[in-house]
Parts: structure tokens; C-alpha cells; sequence
């Protein structure tokens, strides 16, 4: 099929898109409604495609879109967008109520954009009962998960998996449970596959393979122990959320329907990044023809770690086929906005030596815009990362100096992030604005512990006894209270 | 009151002088048609009508209280018969008046708890559809809610099903027959459940002759088709009603607006209008303001300060001042404890908002479940029980008595039986609570209000809450008056039909279906209240601060719609139209909220996002009020609004040096004035100040020195100031195999393999490990490597010395120390072995590791060790051994040969010079920096560390 860009875009695209799109862009916007998997690469705009894609549809429904039946439009209303992090979900949202506010829509037409953990929660929450699960499970939170899983390490003790550090026990468990949820793989099939080739691995030339699945089939025990529990207490956790809602899609055509005829036009972003439960749900609901618009990066898979499945991505086509059953279009976005054209060459480089046959998307090349000129790549080696932290800030400092803005960003990547991207802080560095993100920055840390805190707190008032310290240092973080010093006398001990 | 001087507009003046027929008042909030209704009651009864045939029917309990008081004040009588009415109250009254003998009403629980007894009765084969779902507690509630809406939409059974059958819909005519039965049922006994009263009263209303010479209705809005069935049936030659149609909030609760829609067409067809439009609640519109805070914890605190600064700025009177939240949750908490810390005084007035979850309730939830909990249930009770103020055990000690039970073989609930290991005052008040709660289950399956007595007069947490509440402070008295309301609600459960504490308990596990609104008591106490948005219908405040005004919030568009939704006998809604339906009543609600102010409005919210400003979704009913976006204002020390803020404000001037000399006295006063004691100031008090320098004689040890080494920080905090966590259990066994070694070597314990692991059985302690599969793996660990290790490497040898105490003079400075092990070396010479039960990865080169030196040292300085020089070898022996197997000891170990020696020598000396030169700086300094290339995994101070994230509010750097 090919697609032609009209010589006049509609006002409203160009709006949404904050430029003229590009003939490849204009293509995965305008695609009919039928499955289709956007290949975008990093920097192509695939946000922005995104929004355009539903005021696109808006338009096309509205009978705004010259040579198509509005019937192959959707109006917003019926639209669904799943992103993967909140962030995503928050940017997407602002972005698609932007691009809509240029179209003249009744009140209420406004897309659902959710990630894909609230999706599965609500789906779990209208229609749970009908599984037979009751309605307000508590969710469990990360230290929840790990406390309820230290009440397993009372009822069971360990012959092969190291047991004397109860964090790194609780974290093997907790993984044990979480990843092969993930994959829709249960504690019981693993025992039972491990338990079946035990004989087989006696004879394995190292013990460890031997001894390492032992200490799984041990580590499987407790993690059907820690299930158990959960299901005697009622209590979910987010993996269990997902694992229902499938449960759900599958064996309730009804809910299958509804959903369709709710959501008429279903976008997936970030879909490199989802794990094969999360595919399957999607499956699930949206197989069979649905027009599903999924966009991902075959390059960008960085959540393998947490279960992302890159076939998710590149098994589309065959997964989701169109209504008549051919593979669905695998649609490119190649051109890279944001980087110039050396910096695109020096990715080429590293990726190239990568042999084809091992790259997720061969045929996947990033074109540089010829508006980002050329860029710059320097590479530099350091001592140590204290000075490389030192000479990343001297040169954000010369940046600055040449007029840039404060954004360069510094990305980090190995074993201490906070050591280079500046968390934790040397007093002796140039002083330059900073904002840590990502999971270690500031804000939840602090939050967490003003909670701990205030637990501690609450539970010290409850038994009469105080905590001065905490408290004060509770206080003080706050900014009021009557500890803080002057900042003349940092924790200097008054005479 | 605004009765008695009522002087009304010339609208109001049509209704006062409205001479009879129907008639429909409506006008937005503030017109004053609640007034001009009372006005008109009260002038009615004035004029001669019979008191017993004039109605004033209003939309809730806490409508009808305000009303009768605000008449008893107005008519200056005491007037028993005042008909002030919720629609309830007169449907009951046209039973008994109809029918002689009213029906027993059950209450939202009981109603709940009938429809799950009937459910679990049912037989499965004949629920094809949802035979799977009867035992289902979220299936009977959603049953439960249908029964309602068809009894309030005045829908019989048989339509119900042929409705359903003709919209296609699968499965309802089980839920028809259902409800057919429930309702046999509860006729059968005479019952009624809140909706069913309405749908029988208006069935009666119309039998005979009129009841009332005048009805008046308020807040016509929210009404149901009964409601406007009793009504038409009631025929009352005179009938005014009033409702504002933008007001229109609880259609979740099944009321519509229909009735109001059709009132003048199809319900009464020919009634008159009046429109009221002046405003008579605020002399101006309110202004609003619209902040945005950075994170929900300054969102709270910007909330606390603003009230704080409108009470004393301002001189607002608190209770007239409110914070909304569009719903319950435990965000709420969050908020709560935002105003506790700024010490503003609030309530909570609707029930359910934290009535289960209060810290103060907290012991009688858990002890009111205790009773009714079953083995199993009682397993996951019995730590929360045994560490809460029923009992008040140390988490410690709570988990040492489940582990003692489970070691005995019995269950981990049986822990109550246990006492052993506690000492006396810990083993009395679990003695006592245990009889406590066994007296108290005598009652559980009878009345809740029993169960709760025996607890309330038992429990040493209730005298404790009574002697709390006799002291100063706000804060005991109110975590009293939580748990009175608390007994009340105990009360009140019982009254209809006491169901025991399980029915309770499933009541207020219920939450939002559970209790009603409770009457919101105007004389309570003068404090601010935290209200939901639906409960502040019908309130007045000078002004109102919104919290968590953002988009997901309010508007909050996710609410689960019902499971059984009648609007789908017609057709289903497109999810557009539910959408824009959702909206429809948010901004109703939200304009509801926002008409409570007289003076003012707050909108807050703050970024999900650390990172991100402009991703905030900011509620957009604040545009649509013109209202602009502005950053909260911050919490500045120079206007203090509290004592406390004036108190650390005054004392950060008073010890600022470079501060004017008048200002700093001004602090100084101010401080006197309100009456601060210096010495209750953490962090601030003057060390003894002797004219001499912190430490006169100094006298370190290794681990001192090697702290310091790491940081200075962390020094200070942690051996200075002693403010590290206790030593954990690796700490613990490090002591125990330390000790044994010494018993073994000293020949105070035989040098067996029995011997020692008897030892070890003997002084093993489950309790010092988090939980039972740690400890086995590390006793394990303990009797398997450590002792095996020293065994094959030091147990046959002899030792010349263990445990060797020293302490020598080195630059005017006592080191002090103990050396594990001095042995003979068969070379000449001895060695000097410290044991290590750690991990052997990152150790140090023995030549560089600084506890060696210092013994090196030591043994050559001390007179005391004399014999055993010349050491000739030192090591670290790590008896954990190797992580490979079969895990070989890890010896560090560094032959000192006669010519290394005064090599090795110089260099220890030199280390330890310097670091001793730092101590002594630092002593006189008294400024500590943390180091930025310290190792702080182990360290306990990182949450005030100014170089790590988390710390950087405490303390600032400083430059020396």
C-alpha cells in the first residue's frame, strides 16, 4: 500500500506535530485502521507521531479528511494509549489533549492513556469479581512484597541456597517470583523442569550446574510458599494484576467485545520495553484484526532485565495480522531529529561491527535531519570517576559559557551512576545546577523515608516514648523545626 | 442564625408569600432557598398551621439536625412534633401513620449482610450464570447495590427480568429471581432495607386520605423516583420545593435529577416557578488561587501553613476554615499528619474517613478482630497484636515468643500462650491482655457493643488515652475523641439488631458503603475540617483549600462502574458519553466545593514527576474559574505563624554570629517570651563547656581510628555523638565465635568437636537473626566452616596468648586494643592473628591493613606484652573461608623478616601519626566533613550526609 502525502496537511496535524511531517511520518499517521508496527527510531518523533495519529483519526471521523470514509476514523473518546512509565503516560497524555484542543470536539472526547500496569489494575477492577477475584486486593509495594516474603524465611530453612543475608535471599525470591510471571512460566513448572533434568546435571562436568539447581528447586519452594501466602492474605502484587487480567481476556469473550467496542483505535508505546504477559494481554484483548498501532525501537530494549521481550516487537507483524490474516505493516521512522549527523555516524560505528544476523532490525538505519548539522563526539578517559564527574562539570561549565542553556544532559551508565551523574555529590566540583532522574533521583528517596519516618514516628508517640533525633532530623529536612543550623555552621558542634 | 433577622429579597418574598399549589424554587448556591424555606415553615407554624401537618423534608441527617435547630432558635418553642424530616424519616412516618405498624429498617450493613447470607444459602445449579461468584463478598455488594437501584427506580422484579431479556442481557434473570426472593424475604419479617422503605412508602402515600396540609422539600437535586413517587402520592394541597440544579453530586449513590427535570412537565404538571438569583452567602465572589507544589509532602505542608496563616493572620476562626479531598484514602493520612506537624487542629468528621486505621482505634480494631479471626487468621494477627498497644512488646520480643511457639510445635497465634524469656512487666501484660481478650470473646458472637466494653474497661491503652487526654496538647485529647467516636459507631451498630463484632467488623471493612454520613456537630470542637467532597455539601466556610486538585484526581474519571448498571437495560453508553456524563458531575461536584467559600478558595496540587514540571496535569476546572497557576508559596522563617516557627526562627538569629547585635537580643527576648527552655534544644546545647578540649585524654582504638579513617562524618555521628544503629547479627556471631575461640584456647571449654557444639546449641539464639532460615544457614555456617577452619589451622597448635588486653602511649594519646591470638612460630619469633568471621573479598593487604599495625605496634611498645616480642608475622585470619568450596580459611597474612621490621614499623607509625594528627584537629575544630570517596554501604548516617541525596537538607557543607 502506499500512501502519498497530501501537498496540504491539515492545520490541525501540522499543530499537533509542531512541523510538517515527513512522507514516513505522514505514513504511519494516516495508516487505515488495520494493525501496524511503527519501527521508530531514536529521535524520530515517535511521540509526537502518536499524538498525531489520534487527532489524525479525530479529523478522519469528523469527516475532515479528504478521499476518507469517516468511518475509518475514531473519535478520541474510543481511543487507547498505553505507554510504559507513568512519565510516559503523563507526557503522552499532555501532548494528545494539546494537539486536541485545535479540533472543536464535544466535551468528554478524550483519548484513555494509561501504562500498561493501570490498565491491567482497571481491568482488573471492573470486571474481577467476574473471575472470582474480590474487588480491593491491596497492591503490594516493593517492601511490602519483601516483608511478606520474610515470613516465608521463618517457616522454611535452606539446605543449597545461600541463606546467611536475608536482603539477597528475599531479592532471589522476590525475582524468582516476579520474572518468570513475566513469562507466564509458574513456580510449580519450573520445579518440575528443573526437578526433571536433576539426574541429567549430576553427570555435568561442574558441580556448580548441579549445585545451581538445587539451590532453584529450594528457591522455587519458597517462591510457591510466598504465592501462597498471598493468596491466603488477599493480597496481589503488580505481576498478579497482569496474570488476572489475562485470565480475564481469555475466558470472558464478553469482556473481549467490550473492550473492543469501547477503544476502536488502540495505540502501544514503548512496546520493545513490554514482557510477555503484558503482550499477551494485549493479545488477548486486541488480536484478531483490532487496529493496534504499536511503536517501539528494536535498538531501545532496556528493560530485558525486568522481562521485556524484544520478540514482542518483532514478532508483531505475524502475532497481530490483519482481519483477513496477512502479517500486519511494519512501518519505519528512520529520520533522527534530534542528533546530528556525526553523532549518528558514531552509533553506526559502534552498532556496525554487530553481525546482521544478531541485530534485532537489520534493516534499520538512522538518517540524520540535515537541519541538526553535523554535532560533535569527543571521547575522553579519566583516572577515576571523581575526576571524570570533575571534568564532565568543567565542560557543562564551558558549554554554558558559550551560551548554552543548562540541559545537556549527562547520561550514566555502569555500576555507580550516582558516583558520575552526580547523586552523590563532591563539595569540590563546580558548582552547576543539576537534577538527578531516573529511579534514584531525589524525591522518592526522600519521600520513602519521610514516611519510614513518620511511621517511626507515630509509633514512638503511640508507646509515649519520643525519638528525638529522628524527629528533629525529620524536622529539619522540612526546613522547619529547631535543629537546622545556619548554613555558616554546618554540623559544626556548638561551643 | 441568620433566622431571626431574616429580611428577604423580592424572590424570597414570592415563596414566603406563595399561597398554596406547587411550587419549584431553584438558584444557584448561596440564594438563600434553604432559608426561605425554613422562613416559610417557621411562618406557617406562626400563622396557625397544625404543626403535625406541615413537613419540611430535606436530603440528609446532617440537613435535617441543622434545620431543626436553626427552627427551635427561630420559633423560640419547643416544638416536639416539628416535622423536620429526611425522606427516610418520612416514609417511615407515612408507614406507621398507614399502616399502624412501621417496618424494621436495616441499615446499609445489615442490608449488605442479608443479601450475602441469602447469596451463600443459594443453590449453584441455578445461577448458570454467576454460580461461580455467590460466595464472593465484591458479588453480593454488587447485587446488593442493584437491589437498591430497582427498589429506588420502583422497578419490580418481573420487569427487571423482562427489561434485561429484552436488552439482550445474559445472567439477569438470575438476579431477578434473586431479588424477588430477598424481597419475600424481608417482607416476610416485616423488614425494609433503605430503598424498599421509599418504594413501600410511595405505594402507601397515595392510599388515603393527605397526610400534610404543607410540604416543603430541600435539595430536590439529589432525589430518587420514590422520592418523587411519595411525593406525588402524598397530594399535598401545598408543595414547595427547592433545588439547584448544578448541585446535583451523589448520583453514585443511586439519586438522579430526573425528578427535578420533570418536575413542572410531567410530575406536576402546572406548578409554578421561581427563580432565585441574589447571592446572599458572600458579599463578593470568592477569590481563588490556584498553587502548585513541587511534591505532595510540601503540598500538605503549604495547606498547613496557609491555614495556619489565615487563622493567624487573618483571625479566621478554625472551624471555619476547610480542607477538602475529592475522596478517602491514604493520601488522607498523609494530609493528616501534615496538620499534625504544623499543629493545626482539625477533625474529621465523616466517619469511615480514618476511623478503622486511627493510631488511637488501632488496638480495639485488632483485639475486635482477634475474637472473631479464626487459626490461620490469628497466625498473621498475632505480631501486629502482640507489637501493638494491646500488648506493647518489642517487635524483638513479639518475634522471639511466635518463634518459641513455633519451635514447641504449636501455632504461631498460640505465641499469646507463651511467656517465657520476657521478663516480668512484658510477661504480665501479655497475661493480662490475654484474659482481657478472652473475656471479651464471650460476647463477640452476640453484641459488638459487649465485646467492646470489656475492652474499652481493660485494655491499659484506654487509661493511658484518659491520662493522655488530662495532659496539655491537642493532639492526646484528640486520639480520646477518635476512639469515643469510635464507641459510638460501636453504638450505633448495635442498636438495630446488635450483629456481633464480625457484622461490625464487615461494616467497617465496608468503608464507603459501610456508615452514612454522621451528623457534623457545629459545637464540636474549633478546629479546621478535613472533609471528602461530597461531605461538604451543605457546609459554609470562610474559606476552602482543595487538595490534590490535579486531573486523574478531581476530575477523577476512573471510578469502576457498577457490575449490574440499569442505565444498560436501555443501551449501553459509548465510552465518549460516559466519559463526558463523568465530567458532568465532577465540575457539578467541584463547583459544589468551591460554593462552600465565602471569602476564599485554594486549589493545590503538586508534580507527579521530580523531573518534569510542565507534565503536570493540573485540574482544569481551575481555568474554567479563571483561576492562574503559581508556584506554593514556600515556608518562609521571617513571618512565623506558629510558636514553633517563631522559636526556630529567634534561634537560628540568636546563633547567628553575623547577625546585628539588637537583632540577635530581639531573639533573645522573643525566645524568653515564649517561654523556650534552651535546654530541651537538641543539637544546640552547649557541651559542658570545662574551658578544655572535648577529650583530655585521648584514648582510641582501632575501630575508632578506622572509622575516621573512612570519614569524618561518620565518626562524629557514630562515635562521638553514639547515634549508630545497634550492631546487628553478624556483629552477634562475630561475639559468640570470638568468645568460644577464647573459652577454647583458655582451656575453659574442652577442645572438641561435642564439646564446642554443645556450646553452640547451648548459646544459639533464633531471635538475634530475622528469621528461622537465616539462622539455621548461619549456625550452619558457624559449626560447618568457621570452627572447622580454626580447627585444621589453630586449634591443635598452642596458643601463647588470646584475648590479650594492651594499651600503650604513642604522641601523648592511649591506644588501646585486645589481640585475638599470639602464637609461636616455629621459626622463632611469634605471630599475631586477629579473626575475622566476615567475608574475606575486599580485605586488605595484610601489610596495609592498620589493626595489624596498631598490634605490631603494640607488642613492641607495651611492657606489658614484652614476651612475645619479636613478632615476627602477622596476619587476618578469615575463618568463614573461601566462598568456592570446600570454602579453605583466607589467611592475609606478612612475614615482618629482620630487615622489612623497621620499614614496616616507619610506615605504621607514620599512618597512625597522621590519622592522630586528624583527631586532634578535628577535636579542636569541631567541623566534620564528610568524604566523598568513603565506603558507605555500612554506614548508618547517609540520610544526613550532605553528600548523598538524601541527607542534603540536613546539613550543608562547609568550608573549613
Amino acid at each position: 500500500m502506499s500512501i502519498v502525502r497530501p501537498s496540504l496537511v491539515p492545520p490541525e496535524i501540522f499543530a499537533a506535530m509542531g512541523a510538517a511531517p515527513t512522507d514516513e511520518q505522514w505514513r504511519a499517521i494516516s495508516w487505515p485502521l488495520e494493525p501496524c508496527v511503527l519501527i521508530a527510531g531514536a529521535g524520530s518523533g515517535k511521540t509526537s507521531v502518536m499524538a498525531a495519529r489520534v487527532v489524525y483519526l479525530a479529523l478522519a471521523a469528523l469527516g475532515g479528511i479528504d478521499g476518507v470514509d469517516p468511518e475509518q476514523g475514531v473519535l478520541p473518546g474510543n481511543v487507547l494509549c498505553l505507554t510504559f512509565t507513568n512519565k510516559a503516560t503523563d507526557n503522552l497524555r499532555l501532548r494528545v489533549r494539546r494537539a486536541l484542543s485545535t479540533l472543536e470536539l464535544a466535551e468528554g472526547e478524550e483519548p484513555e492513556v494509561l501504562n500498561y500496569h493501570g490498565f491491567a489494575a482497571s481491568l482488573l477492577e471492573r470486571y474481577g469479581v467476574l473471575a472470582g477475584f474480590e474487588p480491593g486486593a491491596r497492591v503490594l509495594t516493593q517492601a511490602q512484597r519483601s516483608e511478606l516474603c520474610s515470613s516465608v524465611l521463618d517457616r522454611m530453612t535452606f539446605e543449597h541456597a545461600a541463606a546467611t543475608w536475608q536482603p539477597s535471599l528475599v531479592s532471589k525470591i522476590l525475582e524468582l517470583d516476579e520474572q518468570p510471571q513475566n513469562h507466564r512460566v509458574r513456580p510449580v513448572q519450573i520445579q518440575a523442569h528443573v526437578a526433571a533434568r536433576l539426574e541429567l546435571l549430576k553427570n555435568a562436568r561442574s558441580n556448580r550446574v548441579y549445585e545451581a539447581a538445587e539451590e532453584r528447586l529450594e528457591l522455587a519452594e519458597a517462591c510457591a510458599r510466598y504465592r501462597e501466602l498471598k493468596r491466603e492474605l488477599g493480597v496481589i502484587d503488580f505481576g498478579d494484576q497482569i496474570d488476572r487480567a489475562i485470565e480475564i481476556a481469555e475466558r470472558y469473550p464478553q469482556i473481549v467485545a467490550d473492550h473492543r467496542a469501547r477503544f476502536r483505535a488502540v495505540l502501544l508505546d514503548e512496546y520493545q520495553d513490554t514482557n510477555v504477559a503484558q503482550a499477551d494481554l494485549m493479545h488477548a484483548l486486541f488480536g484478531d484484526g483490532h487496529p493496534v498501532t504499536a511503536v517501539g525501537d528494536p535498538d531501545q530494549n532496556i528493560y530485558a532485565w525486568r522481562g521485556a521481550s524484544l520478540y514482542n516487537l518483532l514478532e508483531f507483524p505475524e502475532r497481530f495480522p490483519r482481519s483477513e490474516g496477512s502479517p500486519a505493516a511494519r512501518l519505519p521512522l528512520y529520520t533522527n531529529f534530534r542528533s546530528g549527523a556525526r553523532i549518528l555516524a558514531a552509533a553506526d560505528t559502534i552498532i556496525g561491527p554487530i553481525p546482521d544476523a544478531q541485530r534485532p532490525d537489520p534493516d534499520k538505519e538512522l538518517r540524520p535531519d540535515p537541519a541538526n548539522g553535523e554535532g560533535e563526539v569527543a571521547v575522553a578517559r579519566h583516572m577515576d570517576e571523581w575526576t571524570e564527574a570533575r571534568s564532565i562539570a568543567e565542560r557543562v561549565v564551558a558549554l554554558r559559557a558559550t551560551g548554552a542553556a543548562w540541559s545537556p544532559r549527562v547520561r550514566a551508565r555502569g555500576p555507580r551512576p550516582e558516583g558520575v551523574g552526580g547523586a552523590r555529590q563532591d563539595p569540590a566540583r563546580p558548582s552547576v545546577p543539576r537534577r538527578v532522574q531516573g529511579p534514584r533521583a531525589r524525591r522518592p528517596a526522600r519521600d520513602a523515608r519521610i514516611e519510614a519516618d513518620a511511621r517511626v514516628h507515630d509509633r514512638g508517640r503511640r508507646r509515649g516514648r519520643a525519638l528525638p533525633f529522628r524527629r528533629s532530623a525529620r524536622a529539619a529536612r522540612r526546613g522547619r523545626g529547631p535543629v537546622r543550623p545556619g548554613a555558616d555552621q554546618a554540623h559544626r558542634l556548638p561551643r | 442564625m441568620e433566622a431571626p433577622s431574616f429580611s428577604p429579597d423580592p424572590s424570597q418574598t414570592q415563596v414566603l408569600d406563595h399561597p398554596g399549589g406547587t411550587l419549584l424554587i431553584t438558584g444557584p448556591a448561596g440564594t438563600g432557598k434553604t432559608a426561605a424555606l425554613r422562613e416559610r415553615f417557621a411562618r406557617l407554624l406562626q400563622e396557625g398551621a397544625e404543626p403535625e401537618r406541615v413537613a419540611l423534608v430535606v436530603g440528609s441527617r446532617r440537613a435535617r439536625d441543622d434545620a431543626r435547630a436553626t427552627l427551635l432558635a427561630r420559633l423560640d418553642t419547643s416544638l416536639p412534633g416539628l416535622r423536620v424530616l429526611t425522606f427516610h424519616g418520612l416514609a417511615l412516618a407515612l408507614l406507621k401513620e398507614r399502616e399502624g405498624e412501621p417496618p424494621e429498617v436495616l441499615s446499609a450493613p445489615e442490608q449488605f449482610a442479608k443479601v450475602r447470607e441469602l447469596l451463600l444459602a443459594q443453590d449453584v445449579r441455578a445461577w448458570p450464570a454467576y454460580g461461580g461468584l455467590l460466595g464472593l463478598r465484591g458479588f453480593a455488594d454488587e447485587v446488593r447495590q442493584l437491589l437498591s437501584r430497582m427498589q429506588e427506580s420502583l422497578r419490580t422484579p418481573e420487569e427487571l427480568s423482562d427489561a434485561a431479556a429484552a436488552a439482550g442481557l445474559g445472567g439477569w434473570e438470575e438476579l431477578a429471581r434473586f431479588a424477588a426472593e430477598y424481597l419475600g424475604v424481608l417482607d416476610a419479617a416485616n423488614q425494609v432495607d433503605f430503598a424498599g422503605l421509599l418504594q413501600r412508602a410511595a405505594l402507601a402515600a397515595a392510599e388515603g386520605p393527605p397526610l400534610f396540609d404543607h410540604v416543603l422539600v430541600d435539595d430536590y437535586q439529589d432525589t430518587t423516583l420514590a422520592a418523587e413517587a411519595i411525593l406525588r402520592g402524598l397530594a399535598a394541597p401545598d408543595l414547595v420545593v427547592a433545588a439547584d440544579q448544578d448541585a446535583h453530586v451523589f448520583s453514585f449513590q443511586g439519586t438522579t435529577r430526573l425528578p427535578l427535570d420533570r418536575f413542572a412537565t410531567e410530575a406536576f404538571p402546572g406548578a409554578e416557578r421561581i427563580r432565585l438569583t441574589t447571592r446572599h452567602r458572600s458579599v463578593s465572589e470568592p477569590s481563588v488561587e490556584a498553587w502548585i507544589a513541587p511534591h505532595t509532602s510540601e503540598e500538605h505542608a503549604a495547606v498547613a501553613r496557609e491555614l495556619r496563616r489565615l487563622h493567624v493572620e487573618e483571625g479566621v476562626a478554625w472551624s471555619d476554615l476547610a480542607v477538602v479531598v475529592r475522596r478517602q484514602g491514604a493520601h488522607v493520612g498523609n494530609l493528616l499528619r501534615a496538620l499534625d506537624d504544623a499543629q493545626v487542629p482539625r477533625v474529621v468528621p465523616e466517619r469511615g474517613l480514618s476511623l478503622g486505621t486511627a493510631p488511637s482505634t488501632h488496638p480495639y480494631v485488632l483485639a475486635l478482630r482477634w475474637l472473631v479471626a479464626g487459626g490461620p487468621e490469628r497466625d498473621e494477627l498475632v505480631e501486629p497484636l502482640l507489637t501493638s498497644d494491646v500488648i506493647g512488646l518489642s517487635p524483638a520480643a513479639s518475634r522471639g515468643l511466635i518463634r518459641r511457639a513455633r519451635v514447641d510445635g504449636r501455632s504461631a497465634a498460640e505465641a499469646l500462650d507463651v511467656t517465657e524469656g520476657l521478663d516480668p512487666a512484658e510477661a504480665d501484660a501479655v497475661v493480662a491482655a490475654r484474659e482481657t481478650l478472652a473475656k471479651a470473646s464471650l460476647f463477640a458472637g452476640m453484641s459488638v457493643q459487649d465485646a467492646f466494653r470489656v475492652l474499652w474497661e481493660e485494655l491499659p491503652c484506654s487509661r493511658r488515652l484518659v491520662e493522655a487526654a488530662g495532659r496539655e496538647g491537642a493532639e492526646d485529647r484528640r486520639d480520646l475523641d477518635t476512639v469515643v467516636t469510635f464507641a459510638n459507631a460501636v453504638a450505633e451498630a448495635s442498636e438495630g439488631g446488635d450483629t456481633g463484632v464480625a457484622g461490625f467488623l464487615e461494616a467497617l471493612d465496608a468503608g464507603e458503603h459501610g456508615p452514612g454520613w454522621t451528623a457534623w456537630d457545629h459545637a464540636g470542637p474549633d478546629a479546621v475540617a478535613v472533609l471528602t467532597a461530597h461531605g461538604t455539601v451543605g457546609l459554609e466556610f470562610d474559606t476552602v483549600i482543595v487538595a490534590g486538585a490535579a486531573e486523574g484526581n478531581f476530575p477523577s474519571l476512573g471510578r469502576p462502574e457498577p457490575m449490574f448498571d440499569l442505565a444498560s437495560l436501555e443501551r449501553t453508553p459509548s465510552r465518549s458519553e460516559s466519559v463526558r456524563a463523568r465530567l458532568e458531575d465532577e465540575r457539578r461536584l467541584f463547583h459544589v466545593v468551591v460554593g462552600r467559600a465565602r471569602r476564599g478558595v485554594v486549589l493545590v496540587c503538586s508534580d507527579t514527576h521530580a523531573d518534569a514540571d510542565e507534565l503536570t496535569q493540573r485540574t482544569r476546572f481551575a481555568g474554567e474559574l479563571g483561576a492562574i497557576w503559581r508556584p506554593a508559596p514556600g515556608s518562609p522563617f521571617d513571618e512565623p505563624v506558629s510558636t514553633r516557627e517563631a522559636t526556630a526562627l529567634w534561634r537560628r538569629q540568636l546563633a547567628d554570629p553575623s547577625a546585628e547585635d539588637w537583632r540577635r537580643l530581639a531573639a533573645l527576648d522573643g525566645l524568653h517570651a515564649l517561654g523556650s527552655d534552651p535546654s530541651t534544644w537538641w543539637f544546640q546545647r552547649d557541651w559542658t563547656e570545662t574551658g578544655r578540649p572535648l577529650h583530655e585524654q585521648l584514648r582510641l582504638s582501632y575501630s575508632r581510628l578506622s572509622t575516621l579513617e573512612n570519614c569524618e562524618l561518620q565518626h562524629v555521628l557514630g562515635d562521638e555523638l553514639g547515634l549508630g544503629r545497634t550492631a546487628g547479627y553478624q556483629a552477634w556471631v562475630g561475639k559468640l565465635v570470638h568468645g568460644l575461640i577464647e573459652q577454647c584456647e583458655k582451656g575453659e571449654l574442652e577442645k572438641s568437636k561435642e564439646s564446642i557444639l554443645g556450646a553452640i546449641a547451648e548459646r544459639w539464639r533464633d531471635q538475634e537473626f530475622p528469621s528461622k532460615a537465616v539462622s539455621v544457614a548461619y549456625r550452619r555456617l558457624v559449626e560447618e566452616r568457621m570452627f572447622r577452619n580454626w580447627w585444621f589451622n589453630y586449634g591443635e597448635g598452642e596458643s601463647l596468648a588470646v584475648e590479650e588486653f594492651f594499651e600503650f602511649e604513642f604522641e601523648g594519646v592511649t591506644i588501646v586494643g585486645v589481640i585475638d591470638r599470639i602464637g609461636p612460630l616455629a621459626s622463632g619469633g611469634t605471630r599475631i592473628t586477629d579473626f575475622k568471621t566476615g567475608n574475606p573479598d575486599n580485605a586488605p593487604k595484610a601489610e596495609e591493613s592498620l589493626q595489624l599495625g596498631i598490634y605490631y605496634l603494640a607488642v613492641n611498645e607495651s611492657a606489658t606484652l614484652e614476651r612475645f616480642r619479636p613478632v615476627r608475622a602477622v596476619e587476618l585470619a578469615f575463618i568463614k573461608g573461601h566462598w568456592k568450596p570446600p570454602h579453605e580459611i583466607v589467611v592475609k597474612a606478612w612475614q615482618v623478616s629482620h630487615r622489612s621490621a623497621e620499614q614496616y614499623q616507619t610506615a605504621v607509625r607514620e599512618t597512625l601519626s597522621a590519622l592522630i594528627a586528624e583527631q586532634k584537629r578535628l577535636i579542636i575544630d569541631e567541623v566534620y566533613r564528610p568524604n566523598p570517596q568513603a565506603d558507605c554501604f555500612w554506614c548508618d548516617f547517609r540520610t544526613l550526609c550532605p553528600i548523598w541525596p538524601e541527607g542534603r537538607q540536613v546539613f550543608e557543607v562547609a568550608d573549613r
